[in-house]
């Protein structure tokens, strides 16, 4: 009987430590998994939703060269990105460097099951404070993260997957913005009041804003130079 | 010169005045400018229209051309009433107002050619040619009008006026700022369209002498009003004007004068000038006279009757007043 | 019809209507100079508030930002250029003493004043075509085609370059309503004068004082903006938004007929009554 007892409660051990991984082994699982890819260069269409600019979806061409090197090549048109700061790879929202790694457990989010991290970088200087991360263990992938950096606040980005996952390069990725007024003088701009601006109604302004970005196809460690980031 | 116009063949209407003004009245800000004024101009009639500045002679002839609207009265030309809203008659008028300002840019062929399109009817480059021909201008036609004189402006004023062969010819002081060679042409081109050519033509002017030598009718117009019209054969009595005649000393002169038979012709007399009123013809008799007692003359001048006739009937008519 | 082509070549043999065309030129390259020269630094310090932000890249300074910035002369300078020929229509003629003779033809008056009016439209059409020219296509020759960033008060507005072209082309159409409109107000007031300074003055001061009015936020004036022709003029610049709001710039588009045939029936009205003294 208490060997039954005693069997039992030994397979319980084995299988309970055989699901719950370690959060820091789980980290440095995906970081490798991450930092795997060199450089890519990607078809992507780019979609800003923020109220104070009027943009059309842009094509373009995404170029990635680690640990931060990116540009967006609109082919004569322009490219609008985040400020530096707010980097759109997720090499550079994942801390490198020592870390602590916090393991808050599991829960659910868009109907699947994900290991949360919270990971504090032990650099004083890094860009970033902390990095909360939703984590598939079983693809091994960051569906969301929200990166709080020093001085542009909170950035939290939702990610999904398709072909490239085994390269962690998503398919798309909408990236959450906090936004600060955008205001210029009227007598400056001279702008034409529509009809329905003669009568102003204060209306509440969103604060938050979205950047969607589609990523087509990649074309991955390709040995991009660095010439192509240099030009204006 | 040569006047190539066709004559014209209104010959029903021959007794029919060309212009026709009845009672027409104008005020401006509560000043009355004309006071049913009226007056009929015939075929062929060169008619002189006077009067003092501010009588209201340009009033009259703008509201003729349609310038200026009167508060009443009517204007017929060829027995078609004109006013603003019937207009085509005044294809049938060449006018000048005052001065014939152009536009200084272009050429007086332009100019010409442009007011010509105006005019309602079909002007020939040959009609053209030959209207620069009668006023002078021939050789100059093409210089820009910045360039030319007040007399070459004047000419190609009446150029204008009568490129498209009008059957009345208005004139607003034609002869106004040129000198006496321009006021001659003038008066030479104006004879000649009138008497030559066989324009009817309402001519105004200051210059009473020139009206005098043309002018066949006449008007006097003062303070808005008609005081005179006729023909000035009728008019002028030659008998009636006054000549001067300068001498030494009229002391010597007067107590012979009075003893004589042009004692009931003295008027006045001076330190050296007395005044006869008799007819021109018999000036020639009155310097044998002088001479004959031993006066010594050193002038003798006719005042223009139609002058002398113009002060005498407005200061009458100021009198009145 | 003479009447028209009479009225036509007058203003096309003036000197003062090739000055106009000198000085458009003039006004677009000195522009364009300086945004060769400084563009850059202009536009880092116009997106200021934006760069606080996002990072905006690639061809910025192009022929459709600096032909942009050349149609903002569309609110004060070409309207001046417009009235300095339209102010002097009927009064430059009784200064000058042409009216007068004019006026002894036998044309009717109203068929004067509407040739004065095609006349003038005429040559709005051709210092706007001619505006178009060298501050668009000038501007594409020298800087080249890009996307176009459109600062507004609350807004940047961004225009991708292969949906630019058209924007310009009914912005200019509409240029030539807005300074049409400028061309009948300035005719009408020279009806009314006798030489050509006033009216040109006075065209120029409404322009002005109703420009402020239109642009103050102030809520006794709100009443009155609809109303202003100023605050329609701009309307060309509702091409350049997105999206565009074709009801309000055809309401605008409206006003502005609205005043040119109000002004055209003002003038027919008054100068069918006044006496010709000049």
């Amino acid at each position: 009987m208490i060997k039954y007892i005693l069997i039992s409660l030994t397979f319980i051990f084995l299988s309970s430590g055989a699901e719950a991984i370690d959060g820091a082994v789980l980290f440095d699982s995906l970081k490798h998994k991450v930092l795997s890819v060199n450089d890519y260069t990607a078809k992507v269409k780019m979609k800003i939703n923020v109220h104070y600019m009027k943009i059309p979806q842009l094509n373009g061409t995404m170029y990635y060269k680690s640990p931060d090197m990116l540009r967006l090549e609109r082919h004569g048109g322009l490219s609008i990105l985040p400020k530096k700061n707010i980097n759109l790879t997720l090499s550079n929202l994942i801390p490198t460097g020592q870390v602590t790694i916090i393991d808050l457990g599991y829960t659910t989010y868009k109907s699947s099951r994900v290991h949360v991290l919270k990971v504090v970088p032990e650099d004083d200087n890094s860009t970033i404070i902390l990095a909360k991360i939703w984590i598939d263990e079983d693809k091994l992938l960051a569906v969301r993260t929200e990166t709080t950096t020093r001085n542009d606040g909170t950035v939290a980005m939702d990610l999904t997957y398709g072909k490239y996952q085994n390269l962690a390069l998503p398919d798309s990725v909408v990236i959450y913005l906090n936004l600060k007024e955008y205001k210029m003088p009227e007598g400056v701009t001279m702008d034409y009041n529509k009809q329905s601006e003669n009568v102003k109604i204060a209306e509440p302004k969103d604060t938050k804003g979205k950047i969607e970005i589609a990523y087509l196809d990649y074309q991955v460690n390709t040995g991009l130079s660095n010439s192509i980031f240099e030009r204006k | 010169m040569t006047c190539t116009f066709a004559r014209h063949k209104k010959t029903l209407f021959a007794l029919a005045p060309v212009l026709q003004v009845i009672d027409l009245k104008k005020s401006f800000k509560g000043l009355l400018a004309l006071d049913n004024l009226s007056f009929e101009v015939h075929k062929g009639d060169i008619y002189g229209f006077l009067g003092q500045n501010g009588a209201g002679k340009s009033t009259a002839m703008r509201i003729i051309l349609g310038l200026i609207f009167p508060d009443s009265g009517i204007v017929n030309i060829n027995g078609n009433r004109v006013d603003q809203a019937n207009r085509k008659e005044l294809k049938q008028v060449g006018a000048i107002i005052e001065r014939p300002d152009m536009y200084t840019a272009l050429s007086g062929w332009e100019n010409l050619r442009m007011f010509a399109m105006l005019s309602s009817r079909q002007v020939s480059q040959n009609r053209l040619k030959e209207v620069i021909q009668i006023v002078g201008l021939k050789g100059r036609e093409h210089d820009k009008v910045s360039h030319y004189s007040l007399g070459m402006k004047q000419r190609l004023g009446i150029a204008v006026a009568i490129a498209h062969e009008p059957e009345l010819l208005i004139l607003d002081e034609p002869t106004n700022g040129l000198d006496p060679q321009g006021i001659a042409e003038i008066r030479t081109l104006i004879s000649y369209l009138g008497h030559e050519c066989g324009n009817t033509i309402v001519v105004s002017s200051h210059m009473l002498f020139e009206i005098e030598q043309i002018a066949n009718k006449m008007l006097i117009i003062h303070k808005g009003k008609k005081i005179v019209e006729g023909l000035v054969s009728e008019l002028l009595k030659p008998e009636e004007t006054l000549v001067a005649v300068t001498v030494t000393d009229c002391s010597l002169v007067i107590p012979k004068i009075r003893a004589s038979q042009w004692s009931q012709c003295l008027q006045s007399f001076a330190s050296n000038t007395f005044t006869l009123k008799l007819n021109p013809a018999a000036v020639p008799e009155l310097n044998r006279w002088l001479v004959q007692h031993e006066v010594e003359v050193f002038g003798i001048t006719a005042m223009h009757s139609l002058e002398n006739y113009f002060l005498n009937i407005t200061s009458h008519a100021t009198d009145k007043n | 019809m003479q009447l028209i082509k009479i009225e036509i070549y007058k203003i096309f043999t003036r000197p003062r209507t090739y000055i106009s065309y000198a000085v458009v030129a003039a006004i677009a390259l000195i522009i364009q100079l300086a945004m060769y020269t400084n563009g850059k630094s202009f536009v880092e310090f116009a997106l200021k508030g934006v760069n606080e932000q996002f990072d905006i890249k690639g061809h910025i300074v192009n022929g459709y930002l600096v032909a942009f910035i050349i149609m903002q002369s569309l609110m004060v300078h070409i309207p001046l250029l417009v009235t300095l020929v339209s102010g002097d229509a009927i009064s430059g003629e009784a200064a000058n003493g042409t009216l007068r003779l004019l006026l002894t033809k036998p044309i009717s008056r109203t068929a004067f004043v509407i040739a004065k009016f095609l006349s003038s439209f005429i040559y709005t059409i051709s210092l706007i075509l001619w505006f178009a020219v060298v501050a668009l296509f000038l501007s594409l020759l020298i800087f080249g085609p890009g996307d176009l960033i459109n600062l507004k008060s609350d807004a940047i507005v961004i225009l991708l370059k292969d949906d630019i072209f058209w924007r310009y082309t009914a912005a200019f159409f509409y240029a030539i309503l807005a300074m049409t409109t400028i061309s009948g107000i300035s005719i009408l007031l020279s009806a009314f004068a006798s030489n050509s300074i006033g009216p040109i003055v006075t065209t120029m001061g409404l322009l002005v004082f109703f420009t402020i009015l239109s642009n103050l936020d102030i809520p006794i004036f709100n009443q009155l903006k609809p109303f202003l022709f100023t605050s329609h003029m701009l309307a060309w610049k509702g091409f350049f938004d997105d999206p565009v709001p074709y009801a309000s710039i055809a309401t605008s588009a409206l006003v502005l007929v609205t005043y040119i045939i109000f002004s055209l029936l003002l003038t027919i009205f008054y100068f069918n009554k006044k006496d010709i003294l000049s």
